[in-house]
């Protein structure tokens, strides 16, 4: 699909006269949008594809997600970090430094790859348990 | 809430496309099959597990009674193609590819395409995945769409092309599709003149457990190519590889009306764009101002070439961001509804020119491999629309004519397309439901912020071009203005061959009924 545009700097291009009540609003309420809004950062793996959803809390407890709209996970404030692609979508840890802040620092620790257990003298690579 | 092997079954409230162009909604069983967690240990191995998980699955809609099975893609689609009802499967994790052996190729075949590679890929698998694991290989997809966030099921059940003006779109690169149509049967279907031997439908039934017949018919075949998701689930698909290539080319920026361009978007003689260069391209592509300006570029043509997969670095794309906020980008939306007046065309043309101006540079573009440049996109989720109309190569020049039209009228009404116009081109395609139904077609897209005011302009692009006699189908993943009577017009007796094919498949009342649609309905084809 084409991509349509993104009107981020439509803001401007409605100067004018006649606009410029309408002008002085749309920039009052996306300066509101943009003032209001709390830090989210958005950290994606390369080379990895969406697959199931999970929401996870400060205690610990991860649960399948159960809300699924997908605006919802684009709010105004996000800062998006892609992460090293040298961890082949296997993290061990993630710290983030001052997530408050709009320069955050991501610390990330890769997982070592590790193959299922296998037999000597068999093909490794296989459709078996435990292959991902 | 019923449980099905190796599947993690969740209720999700609040659901809806990527867009956002359907009413989010509640969907009481969200199936996922082989989540990590769900498997366990001494588990059988992974096609299995999803044929233990797939079976079960279509058992619970078969009897409980019969409920519609809607399998979501990417949710890229904005067509009602994608609507669920009480059960949806989410096939992300139906993710396997596996190459073909030559010795499971029929000799006329290997003879015929000897540099070729079929591949098995299950429907869940990504685009950007199976461009990434291609790559590997020193393989590639023929063609993709303009983005690489597809699955394959989805991007197949919608007809979903590029620009490759001599190849086709994806649906035409298929060999076979692996189609389950009840709990405990499944369909190989291949062309009458079979591709593969019984011993792939053989591996088939082994790996995942489902009873696979071995079917070589044309008819069946050419249904399934494009099978709006309603003719089964598409457990998989045997797709034509190509050795990698890269592709080059340049970007053309000319004037609005530059005869050149309008020339070549009525014969698709794409030499007098390249004079320099002899080769047609692969891939030609025309962006135009939708709102054009006398002194700025307003037609902008981008031409690919083919070239050795060598001559460009062999990397996958990184992961992109939205270029805006979901929630500023309805805001917009919001406002574009309500700021009405004449000059509104005036201030919203030099921002589109810049857009444009921008995303197209004339110039010469570097090698590169095809997943790279048909890669992830940047659009943000929520708020978007788009339509896409395919007409035949000899009617573009009046389709164009109707479309400015169009645009001019709804803008002196302070209403406007928030985004550009854009044209790729496809050759026949011999599907039953593939938009390409003459020898090519001419695809116009026209995606947009969503507002009240772009739907109306859509309504009005159709409308105009049923009035004025003009055939027209839209694409069935996007916003579309089709119903029955247009369908029976543009596809003629294809329609009916694709409900007969339909119900040869799906013999059952229950079975038509599990697999079947809102987008069926719509358009007459249930």
């Amino acid at each position: 699909m084409t991509p349509a545009f993104c009107l981020s700097s439509r803001v401007s291009s409605r100067a004018g006269r006649a606009a410029r009540g309408q002008r002085c609003t749309l920039l009052a309420l996306v300066a509101a949008g943009s003032l209001a809004c709390s830090h989210h950062l958005r950290l994606t793996s390369p080379d990895t594809d969406p697959g199931a959803r999970y929401v996870c809390s400060g205690s610990g407890e991860c649960r399948p997600r159960g809300s699924d709209v997908p605006a919802d996970d684009n709010p105004s404030g996000t800062t998006s970090i892609t992460l090293p692609r040298e961890c082949a979508g296997k993290i061990h840890q993630i710290l983030i430094i001052d997530a408050g802040s709009s320069e955050p620092e991501v610390r990330v620790t890769c997982g070592p790859p590790e193959e299922p257990v296998g037999t000597m003298g068999e093909p490794e690579a296989r459709l078996a348990p435990g292959e991902r | 809430m019923p449980r099905f092997p190796f599947t993690e079954v969740k209720t999700v409230r609040r659901w809806t496309n990527y867009s956002g162009s359907l009413p989010e909604r509640e969907i009481p069983l969200f199936c996922t099959p082989d989540v990590v967690g769900t498997a366990g240990e001494r588990v059988p191995r992974k096609l299995r597990r999803h044929g233990d998980a797939l079976s079960a699955i279509l058992e619970h809609c078969f009897t409980r009674p019969a409920s519609s099975l809607r399998a979501i893609g990417s949710r890229w689609s904005f067509s009602s193609i994608l609507t669920p009802e009480l059960l949806v499967v989410d096939p992300a994790n139906l993710n396997t590819m596996a190459a073909v052996p030559q010795h499971w190729l029929t000799p006329s075949y290997r003879q015929r395409r000897p540099s070729f590679t079929p591949m098995f890929v299950q429907g869940g698998t990504r685009i950007a995945s199976i461009n990434r694991r291609l790559l590997e290989k020193g393989l590639a997809l023929q063609t993709s769409g303009a983005g690489d966030g597809h699955r394959l099921a989805g991007c197949i059940a919608t007809g979903t092309h590029g620009s490759a003006i001599d190849l086709g779109a994806v649906h035409d690169t298929l060999l076979a599709i692996h189609l389950l149509v009840g709990p405990r049967r499944s369909l190989l279907l291949q062309p009458a003149q079979r591709v593969l031997s019984p011993d792939v439908a053989g591996w088939l039934e082994r790996e995942t457990g489902i009873p696979t017949e071995d079917v070589a018919d044309a008819e069946l075949f050419a249904a399934a190519q494009v099978g709006l998701g309603s003719l089964g689930f598409v457990h998989g698909a045997i797709l034509e590889t190509t050795p990698i290539y890269s592709l080059h080319g340049r970007i053309l920026a000319r004037p609005f009306g530059d005869a050149d361009v309008r020339q070549t978007l009525e014969d698709l003689n794409t030499r007098r764009l390249h004079p320099d260069v002899a080769e047609r391209p692969f891939h030609f592509e025309v962006v135009l101002h939708p709102y054009p300006r006398h002194d700025r570029p307003g037609a902008f043509v981008r031409m690919l070439w083919r070239g050795p997969g060598d001559a460009a670095p062999h990397e996958s794309p990184l992961p992109t961001s939205p270029d805006l906020a979901s929630d500023r980008m309805g805001m917009i939306a919001q406002l574009s509804d309500a700021i009405d007046g004449p000059l509104a065309t005036h201030l919203l043309a030099p921002f589109i020119s810049d857009q444009l101006e921008r995303r197209y540079r004339p110039g010469a573009l570097a090698p590169q491999v095809p997943g790279m440049i048909f890669g992830p996109t940047s659009l943000p989720p929520g708020n978007g629309a788009s339509t896409e109309v395919i007409v035949a190569l000899q009617h573009v020049r009046p389709m164009l004519a109707l479309l400015y039209q169009v645009l001019e009228s709804e803008a002196q009404h302070g209403r406007h397309l928030l985004g550009p116009v854009a044209l790729r081109f496809v050759p026949q395609t011999s599907s039953l439901l593939g938009m390409s139904q003459a020898p090519l077609c001419c695809y116009v897209e026209l995606p947009s912020v969503r507002t009240n005011e772009v739907l109306g302009i859509y309504r009005a692009f159709w409308d105009s071009l049923e009035r004025e006699g003009i055939p027209f189908a839209c694409h069935w993943g996007q916003l579309h203005g089709m119903t029955p009577s247009r369908v029976e017009r543009f596809y003629g007796q294809n329609a009916e061959r694709w409900r007969a094919a339909r119900d040869r498949l799906l013999p059952t009342p229950e079975a038509r009924r599990v697999f079947s649609s809102a987008l069926l309905a719509e358009v007459g084809l249930d």
